[in-house]
């Protein structure tokens, strides 16, 4: 039997959902998978792309990675990690994309996460393997909040090394790193980078969230928001 | 909001308070607004699609079908692959949304002197056009940050070495060698191209000569045309991005009067950056309601590099357009050639001192280096060109040299006495 097309009517009708849980079961069907691969990546590469180039001047180039490498991975990482997306609740077209898009979106943050540490065997990637669907479906974007846009203002009044070293904390933050802090591979590559050293790193990072909290100081505001 | 697990000062810790977790939330979801982090929940997502995200233009070829996973090994270092120049002339060809310069200073100037009219046929001199730009090329925003391009240049020789004792002579550096196009020291020049707005004084016709340059992007107050009324200005923002990066927005029109005019672009730019094209958005101030567009592949060439661009913005609906008011985009240099660095200015006072440079003048920067890396003795910015002959110039002399973007200078530099003669 010639396997599906990936512009199949069944593929085009398919959902995000559908098409992983066609991917996650490869083993029995290779051929399906394939060209459910083919149709999801047709589906978001565009989107992907548009939104990993918006960094090129700032995290890709910090971490040392490039926008058509990190899209490529992420796709390969997403078809790996197939059987762990979670449905939400179908129905809505635009949800049911948006929702593979942050999911696809978490796998790329946590992949540039990893790659920050320097280089390292594909393998051994632990903050590809925490990623997850949990709070995906929040209502109200954070980062359209009054708060994000006076920190977005404030980080303006930042110099690039304490904006890059915020970014990349920023970065292992989203990633799920639970201290707050920059792991210490990350410092170090860091300081490399900047021809510093580590703990001029962590200098340049609490004077920059210095800096971040007399600028909210100075707008009336304070890092703590109401919950 | 995350529980702050670390003691205070323990290995590897900061010793942050618990209020450092909230503030980190807040600066990340400002990334994300900032598109400088990649959008992670539904709605997070969805506000980046009405932004615009999803990339419009050809994907490039290893994007085109999914290929095979990435090697691990041999990662590349801060460089995507390079792009083609779009066979795009910016003034009046491929693109009816280009504006001649002519056309932005002729409204320009209608504006100041209320003129109801833009029919006018009113055309500036080289010189009340160079002052619109409004170019000034030893100051710079102290909150601009620098960025590497990808693939930019690299420093050379490091600096700090003691200085010589000597008196040293430093031949002319800005002298147009070979065949020039356009600046008042090109003999070749005509017309426009005789006195550059961006203050450029020689431009090769070889456009391959601006490949190597980074260039920082001015982008000038919005000029508004028929369509815009001009009590809106107020209540509008100029955003762009370059390449598909970033947005950056600043008011329409500057609201003081000191400093430069216009707005500098965050980080640097490369002429491929450039053919992947500007894009501006004339939007509702410090909202994402965009009102007028403009959108092209910009060829950096020695027009460019000396008039500078123009932009027509226009709202496009229905098959209708209007235009909404036009603006100058402007490639400023960004390159500097370093001297030497130290704790102090004295020792760099001193090196200044020491040297007969004949049409570059070394400024005072303050660095973000650490100790004997603070103050730096430097020239710039200037092209890539000239940066290169400057810093073989002072090499062949035995003067440390190297060229860099700036990216840890911080503040505006500060200038020097000449020193006194040689007896």
């Amino acid at each position: 039997m010639a396997p599906p097309d990936p512009r199949s009517p069944s593929l085009d009708a398919a959902t995000d959902a559908d098409l992983l849980a066609r991917i996650a079961a490869r083993a029995e069907d290779p051929a399906g998978a394939r060209a459910a691969q083919a149709a999801l990546y047709e589906r978001h590469v565009r989107y992907l792309y548009g939104a990993i180039l918006r960094q090129r001047s700032s995290l890709l180039r910090v971490v040392g990675i490039s926008a058509e490498d990190l899209v490529q991975e992420t796709f390969h990482r997403a078809f790996d990690r197939a059987h762990t997306f979670q449905r939400g609740e179908e129905g809505d077209p635009d949800r049911d994309r948006a929702r593979t898009r942050a999911w696809l979106g978490r796998i790329a943050t946590n992949l540039l996460a990893d790659h920050a540490g320097g280089p390292r065997e594909v393998a051994a990637t632990p903050y590809v393997e925490r990623v997850s669907c949990a709070g995906i479906d929040e209502e109200q974007p954070p980062s359209q909040s009054p708060r994000a846009r006076l920190v977005a203002e404030g980080l303006d009044s930042l110099s690039e090394r304490e904006a890059d070293v915020l970014r990349v904390s920023a970065l292992h933050f989203r990633a799920g790193e639970e201290h707050q802090r920059l792991p210490n591979a990350v410092s170090a590559e860091l300081a490399a980078r900047w021809e510093t050293t580590s703990e001029n790193i962590r200098a340049i990072r609490m004077r920059a969230m210095k800096k971040l909290r007399a600028f909210l100081a100075s707008r009336g505001a304070t890092a703590e928001e109401a919950s | 909001m995350k529980k702050d697990h670390r003691a205070a000062g323990g290995p590897g810790g900061d010793g942050l308070e618990n209020d450092d977790a909230a503030l980190e939330k807040h600066v990340a979801d400002a990334l994300v607004r900032r598109g400088e982090l990649l959008p992670t929940t539904e709605a997070e997502v969805l506000a980046a699609e009405r932004d615009g995200v999803e990339h419009e233009g050809e994907l490039p070829p290893g994007l085109r079908s999914l290929g095979d996973r990435p090697s691990s090994t041999g990662r590349r270092r801060a460089s995507d692959a390079p792009r083609s120049v779009r066979d795009v002339h910016v003034h009046g060809a491929a693109s009816q949304r280009v504006v001649s310069l002519d056309e932005v200073r002729r409204r320009r100037a209608e504006r100041r002197s209320g003129w109801a009219s833009h029919a006018g046929t009113f055309v500036l001199g080289a010189a009340a056009a160079a002052a619109l730009l409004l170019v000034t090329r030893d100051v710079r925003s102290p909150h601009v940050p620098d960025d590497r391009p990808a693939g930019g240049p690299t420093a050379s020789a490091t600096s700090s070495s003691a200085p010589p004792t000597a008196r040293i002579a430093v031949p002319a550096v800005q002298e147009c060698a070979g065949t020039c196009c356009a600046g008042s020291r090109c003999a070749a020049a005509k017309g426009e191209l005789r006195r550059c707005a961006s203050g450029r004084t020689c431009l090769s016709c070889d456009e391959g000569a601006a490949v190597k340059s980074a260039f920082r992007v001015r982008v000038g107050d919005l000029v508004p045309a028929k369509g815009l009324p001009a009590d809106a200005m107020p209540r509008l923002d100029v955003c762009a991005r370059i390449a598909g990066g970033a947005w950056s927005c600043a008011p329409a029109r500057a609201e003081t009067t000191d400093g430069e005019a216009g707005r500098v672009l965050p980080g640097v730019v490369t002429a491929a950056d450039l053919a992947g094209g500007i894009e501006l958005e004339l939007r509702a101030r410090g909202t994402t309601q965009v009102v007028g567009r403009w959108r092209d592949a910009v060829r950096v060439g020695p027009n460019v590099l000396c008039q500078g661009a123009g932009a027509l913005l226009a709202d496009e609906k229905d098959g209708t357009k209007k235009d909404l008011g036009s603006l100058a985009i402007e490639l400023a240099p960004a390159h500097w050639v370093e001297l030497a660095r130290a704790a102090d200015t004295a020792p760099l006072r001193a090196l200044r001192g020491r040297l007969d440079l004949a049409d570059v003048d070394p400024v005072l920067v303050e660095t973000m280096g650490p100790g004997d890396q603070r103050f730096a003795l430097a020239v710039g910015p200037i092209d890539a060109d000239v940066a290169e002959r400057l810093r073989w110039a002072l090499l062949d002399r035995g003067v440390d040299a190297r060229v860099v973007l700036g990216a840890d200078h911080r503040g505006a530099p500060r200038k020097l006495p000449a020193p006194t003669p040689a007896p």
